[in-house]
């Protein structure tokens, strides 16, 4: 569904927005997909998007960053996936717009890049791996499998261990699931 | 109080959890877990725990730049949209006029009078003047600043050089401070920028802050260096 721009919306805020955010989303997109040209029609929808629903830049909001590149992140898997599937297809054809339904709404704005790798690089080497391959590869856990050649189990595990070892080392708040 | 699992739960759907939240799970898997996920409330905060852990993995991607064009690009169509969704006024459409020719003996406006040619130059010209403002007012470059201090303050330079930093939200600095602004030139020291009383303010800068940091402090007057620690500050990049 495309929305219309919303009333206040205007190209400022578009810019603003764009200014803030968009060398690291062509970076993340870029990684992932490895065309500039891909890469560039992700980032310019993902930005769309999040100006259509009325997304304005605001600077105390650390979190719209990793909002922004949770969205072009998934929208690359997307066109990842378009391409495996139907690898001659143009690029948005056949392709929803990006959703933010699974990006995380308010990710906490006090990590930087720098405490990420220190929490990715604290995981042990096949948890981090496995991680990385699905995250940046967009692999899925049985693409994963047959490339490690590692049984399908051994890699689910792996991603569950990690995440959860991630979640700690990220400092992510999880009384809610600790006690059970 | 920990989230609490179904009858059905089982350590797969925390493994299905992480999938779900690396955005690869799909098919019958994804089915299974989403409906398991819909009654399962430790699923369900698995899952936002994960993404969230994940969204700053995203921090690790490099910076780049994209193709030079590319931003016209992106403000272009969003201005076609802004075109296309314009509201429209309710007319009733009227039959178009059909052209006739011209009766030989009624001279063309153009030919009329000399005022008229003066005035559609003047015409022209206040166009292509009100475009070149517009296109001397376009930001070229902007730059939040961050802090100690709530609010928001971007500094935007347009492409005229001329540059403001707008604050809005920023708590007023109290009886008897002001705001002011410094721009920080590499391994030099800071000049002062401009002043305000409140923290909802558009202030312009005396100066190009490009290639600049940009600070804020709060002072009890104008002042040539800073006296105060920094509240605010950030890098307006060329």
């Amino acid at each position: 569904m495309t929305a219309s721009p919303a009333p206040a919306a205007d190209l400022v805020q578009l810019e603003l927005l764009y200014d803030a955010h968009h060398r690291q989303a062509i970076g993340l997109a870029y990684r992932i997909l490895g065309d500039l040209g891909d890469a560039e029609e992700v980032v310019q929808e993902v930005f769309l998007s999040a100006w259509r629903s009325g997304h304005t830049y605001d600077a105390t909001r650390g979190s719209t960053h990793t909002w922004i590149l949770s969205m072009v992140r998934n929208r690359s898997i997307d066109v990842l996936r378009t391409r495996k599937r139907r690898p001659v297809q143009p690029l948005i054809e056949g392709v929803d717009p990006p959703d933010s339904s699974d990006v995380p709404a308010q990710a906490a704005s006090n990590v930087d890049a720098e405490q990420a790798r220190v929490a990715l690089n604290s995981l042990p080497p096949e948890q981090k791996q496995v991680i990385e391959l699905a995250y940046f590869g967009g692999l899925s856990h049985s693409e994963i499998a047959t490339q490690l050649a590692a049984p399908i189990g051994t890699v689910k595990g792996r991603i569950r261990l990690g995440l959860d070892r991630l979640r700690v080392a990220m400092g992510v708040q999880q009384d809610a699931l600790s006690a059970s | 109080m920990a989230a609490t699992p179904v009858d059905d739960h089982t350590q797969e759907f925390e493994e299905l959890a992480g999938l779900s939240a690396l955005h690869v799970l799909d098919g019958e898997e994804r089915e299974r877990f989403d409906r398991h996920a819909a009654h399962c409330e430790r699923c369900q905060v698995m899952l936002r725990l994960d993404r969230e852990a994940l969204a700053h993995v995203s921090l690790l991607a490099p910076d780049m730049d994209p193709s030079p064009d590319f931003k016209a690009r992106l403000m272009r169509r969003a201005a076609q949209e802004l075109a296309a969704a314009a509201p429209t006024t309710d007319v009733e459409p009227r039959e178009p006029i059909p052209l006739r020719p011209r009766p030989s003996n009624v001279v063309s406006l153009w030919r009329r009078s000399p005022w008229v040619n003066a005035l559609a130059a003047v015409l022209v010209l206040g166009i292509a003047t009100a475009g070149a403002i517009t296109y001397e007012n376009q930001p070229v470059a902007t730059a939040e600043l961050h802090g100690d201090a709530s609010g928001r303050a971007v500094v935007v330079v347009r492409r005229n050089g001329s540059a403001e930093l707008e604050m809005q939200g920023v708590p007023d600095p109290g009886p008897g401070f002001i705001y002011e602004a410094w721009i920080i030139p590499p391994g030099k020291d800071p000049v002062a920028a401009g002043t305000t009383a409140t923290g909802q303010a558009k202030v312009p800068l005396s100066g190009d802050p490009r290639g600049s940091t940009v600070a804020i402090t709060k002072e009890r007057s104008r002042v040539d260096t800073p006296t105060l620690p920094i509240l605010m500050l950030g890098e307006v990049r060329t």
